[in-house]
């Protein structure tokens, strides 16, 4: 008798113990889910910029603004930081670099080319007061390419490189969903 | 046949608008409206537009925009697509409207170096000129392109003679020929002239289109007399008869149709001219209101300090005066005390002389025994 009452509030403690495992473990698993829909939802809020149609995500950086959205055969957007422009557009795959390069050129009238590398490309107007443009080429999917475009007064260069170079390290390229 | 219509007329007037351009298209390349990269050059070109502060820069940005959607357009039609080069020549012309008013505005901040873009919009328009010159005696350029390149041309000279004008008005006021003011009320009278004259232009315009629209009409009518009697002659059934009439009726609505709309346009063109003006004109008003009331505030602050001053000066006198009554009384005092002095001497002196009389007079008493003398004093 002293035995089994001596064993029952050990099985009692035993039971509970399990019960109570089981129970946190089912609301970690719960946590976890809503952890992850939080997250994701976070994300999107969080983010400057979303299309995951283009694969793109541009997280908030530098107080930089989105200014436009144009979708056709392409996607266009223009984002602002005072009187600094970036144009994100995207490109098909099969126009290589080499060939958009000639082509914004040709498009921008009379320029002089200041750099032009394997995936760079910066040239400014020969107005009063030149407009330097700078572009990124960015590989993306076997789809599409995207061109980042920064554009400002060439003597505002120097002081805009922060927030160029801090906006490529917030744009982010991820898998497209569905590739137009 | 509207298509047909409205590619003779882009064809003519991008002929003859670019016609400076024909060589430079040669030269100058763009990006084909047709290539992928097209949209994304164009949206480049506004931000480059946005992001230019100079608006002689502008100017210049916008006879370039110009420029290249003459080429496109012509682009355009050599592939066929006609739509698209009436549209980029639509373009074409408010980028060109928007040269001409950013220069104007550029020259109304008198902005640094404007002459020379004058001068290279100027330049510009010169070579369109002899182009559109040379292409108005050929032949075979069709009747609404030659419309088109004689108002063209009469714009273009306006532009010229104005920049004349105001060259040979800027060089007087340098050479001190003329005052300030003489130079800018005649400097609005150039502009007030150009205004009216474009004004006028337009308005000659739009009786040309209206002439030709009415000749274009005329000889439809005859085209479907024509057609009718051979149809009557061939003895065709009623209901297609019936087909036809119906035919021509949504024709004749069509173009209706058409009419209204652009009458509606022009309208709507000249209300936003006419607005502009009285916008401009309310400005002008507000500016020289602006201008009166600072003369105003200018002259009250002038006659207040005037006032101020007197009433300094009135005080500095009062102040003066109220010093000199101060030292005159001061110098009275001092005299009175004076004469108290002179007076306290003066009893001083009789009282030592009445002691002296009295001291000798004991002596006298003495001898005469008269106590008078002492009383008396």
């Amino acid at each position: 008798m002293s035995l089994k009452k001596r064993f029952i509030p050990v099985i009692f403690s035993a039971v509970t113990i399990a019960l109570a495992g089981c129970s946190n473990e089912t609301l970690a698993d719960t946590t976890g889910e809503e952890q992850s829909v939080q997250t994701a939802a976070q994300e999107e809020s969080d983010s400057l910029y979303r299309n995951d149609d283009w694969g793109l995500d541009i997280s908030p950086n530098m107080d930089w603004e989105l200014e436009s959205e144009k979708e056709s055969e392409n996607l266009h957007i223009v984002l602002k930081h005072n009187k600094l422009k970036a144009i994100l557009s995207t490109v098909s795959s099969s126009q290589s670099f080499e060939d958009i390069k000639k082509e914004l050129i040709k498009g921008s009238g009379d320029v002089s080319v200041l750099t032009d590398s394997e995936d760079y490309l910066s040239y400014q107007s020969k107005l009063k007061k030149a407009i330097r443009t700078d572009v990124y080429f960015k590989e993306h999917s076997d789809e599409r390419n995207i061109l980042m475009i920064f554009m400002s007064s060439a003597e505002n260069y120097d002081a805009n490189q922060e927030k160029v170079e801090s906006l490529l390290d917030h744009t982010k390229l991820n898998e497209v969903g569905d590739v137009k | 046949m509207m298509k047909k219509r409205i590619a003779s007329l882009v064809l003519g007037t991008t002929l003859v608008v670019s016609g400076g351009q024909v060589l430079a298209a040669e030269s100058e390349e763009v990006v084909s409206p047709d290539s992928e990269l097209y949209e994304t050059t164009r949206v480049m070109e506004e931000v480059e537009y946005e992001l230019t502060e100079s608006t002689s820069d502008k100017a210049l940005l916008q006879d370039q925009f110009a420029n290249e959607r003459l080429i496109e357009s012509e682009l355009a039609l050599e592939e066929g697509d006609v739509e698209k080069a009436e549209e980029l020549l639509e373009e074409a012309n408010e980028s060109i409207d928007q040269a001409e008013s950013d220069l104007e505005e550029a020259i109304e901040a008198e902005e640094e170096a404007v002459e020379e873009v004058e001068q290279t919009l100027s330049e510009s328009f010169e070579e369109r000129t002899t182009k559109m010159r040379t292409l108005l005696e050929r032949e075979e350029l069709p009747e609404t392109a030659k419309i088109g390149i004689s108002n063209a041309l009469k714009q273009v000279e306006n532009v010229m003679k104005r920049a004349e004008e105001r060259l040979a008005l800027e060089t007087k006021f340098a050479s001190g020929e003329m005052t300030e003011e003489e130079f800018e009320s005649e400097m609005k009278e150039i502009n007030e002239t150009f205004k009216a004259e474009a004004k006028k232009n337009k308005a000659e315009a739009k009786a040309l289109r209206k002439e030709l629209k009415n000749k274009r009409k005329a000889s439809v009518k005859s085209v479907e007399l024509d057609e009718r009697e051979e149809l009557e002659d061939a003895d065709e059934d009623e209901s297609e008869e019936l087909n036809e009439e119906l035919e021509d009726a949504a024709e004749e609505a069509e173009e209706r149709a058409e009419e209204e709309r652009e009458e509606a346009e022009e309208r709507a063109e000249e209300e936003r001219e006419e607005a502009e003006e009285r916008e401009e004109e309310a400005k002008e008003e507000a500016l020289e209101r602006e201008e009166k009331a600072r003369e105003r505030a200018e002259k009250e602050r002038e006659e207040r300090e005037e006032r101020e001053e007197e009433e300094r000066e009135e005080a500095e006198e009062r102040a003066e005066e109220a010093r000199e009554e101060a030292l005159e009384f001061e110098e009275d005092d001092d005299e009175d005390d004076e004469d108290d002095e002179d007076d306290e001497d003066d009893e001083r002196d009789e009282d030592d002389e009445d002691e002296d009389e009295e001291e000798k007079k004991p002596r006298d008493k003495g001898n005469n025994g008269n106590g008078k003398g002492k009383g008396n004093r």
